[in-house]
């Protein structure tokens, strides 16, 4: 068992590693779980493996994680990796699972920054093996650098679609259609409101450029059934 | 199909594991996961009830459905990186 900390932080995504920085600077003690080998969440996955000679280009997320792990690496944070919480009590104790075993933690105060799970709408053959989360293939495609399929149907709403669609296309792969269950009505309304980050919205029609200019077929307001 | 979007990868990088008594090359670095989709394997284990086919889902540790039996051990083929020499059994358990 480790001495006490002040502050234990579940969770080395963006929100818990910037939680962990913050209370580091504030000369609290700070220790950071996360059950990956490395920090930065799903969002700022780190890629694995070796680069091929055929360069490719970082993704912009992946300069950011690079910069979130060398701030909490070069901070006085304790980090520990690979380590799954399985039980927190009254104290607060923490237990957790990993390479090393079970181990036990002590800490006065818990911040949980556990992020988010896909939630995926069942359809019929959801839980056929080639049928995987649109989340599911941004992990395949950042850290892993592998395509989901060299022509999958990418289907569902919201960013992540054209996110991951138009990352298959620039990862050498060709979406056979994207399917989005908003319409183009639904997109339109939202530009107000999306107007109010700029950035965002340039990157966003920036993956749907990538998309029409590949003529891939775009089918709006459908669903898979 | 290459999957794989590092091509002309050097030979160093390739990680040999054995799956169901057969060779399989990987790269260093590679999930299981991804080490048996790039060579077309994609049925990991049956349900318990219907004994319907499943693989890879959420390749982010929570769904659970990719569980596999590696080097006697159960784990997830989306959180375990590979070894040279790693034995993987599929589509054992429920």
């Amino acid at each position: 068992m480790s001495s006490r900390v002040e502050l234990a932080v579940l969770g080395a995504g963006p929100a818990g590693v910037a939680a962990a920085l913050t209370a580091s600077e504030c000369n609290v003690s700070v220790l950071i779980l996360d059950r990956s080998a490395s920090a930065g969440g799903q969002v700022y996955r780190r890629p694995t493996g070796p680069l091929g000679t055929q360069q490719i280009k970082k993704w912009p997320d992946e300069v950011k994680g690079e910069r979130l792990r060398e701030q909490l690496s070069s901070s006085a944070v304790t980090c520990l990796f690979e380590r799954a919480v399985w039980s927190v009590e009254r104290g607060f104790r923490i237990d957790t699972v990993g390479p090393a075993g079970v181990e036990t933690w002590e800490a006065e105060r818990l911040l949980v920054a556990s992020g988010t799970t896909e939630r995926v709408i069942p359809f019929p053959g959801w839980t056929l093996p080639g049928v995987m989360g649109l989340a599911a293939t941004t992990a395949l495609l950042k850290s892993q650098r592998v395509l989901p399929g060299q022509r999958p149907v990418v289907a569902g709403s919201g960013p992540l679609l054209w996110a991951v669609a138009s990352g298959i296309i620039a990862g050498g792969g060709m979406p056979a259609a994207v399917i989005d269950l908003a319409d183009t009505r639904r997109w339109v309304s939202s530009l107000p409101a999306l107007s109010s980050r700029p950035g965002d919205l340039l990157k966003g029609l920036g993956w749907m450029h990538s998309i029409r200019r590949q003529q891939v077929p775009v089918i709006s307001n459908a669903t898979v059934t | 199909m290459n999957l794989r979007m590092h091509r002309g990868l050097v030979d160093e990088d390739e990680v040999v594991i054995e799956v169901d008594g057969h060779t399989v090359s990987g790269r260093r670095g590679d999930s299981v996961a991804v080490a048996l989709l790039t060579v077309g394997i994609s049925t990991l284990r049956h349900s318990p009830r219907l004994g319907a086919p499943r693989g890879i889902f959420c390749l982010m540790g929570s769904c659970q459905e990719c569980l596999v039996i590696v080097d006697g051990h159960r784990r997830l083929a989306c959180e375990t990186v590979i070894e040279a020499g790693m034995s993987v059994r599929t589509t054992e358990l429920p």
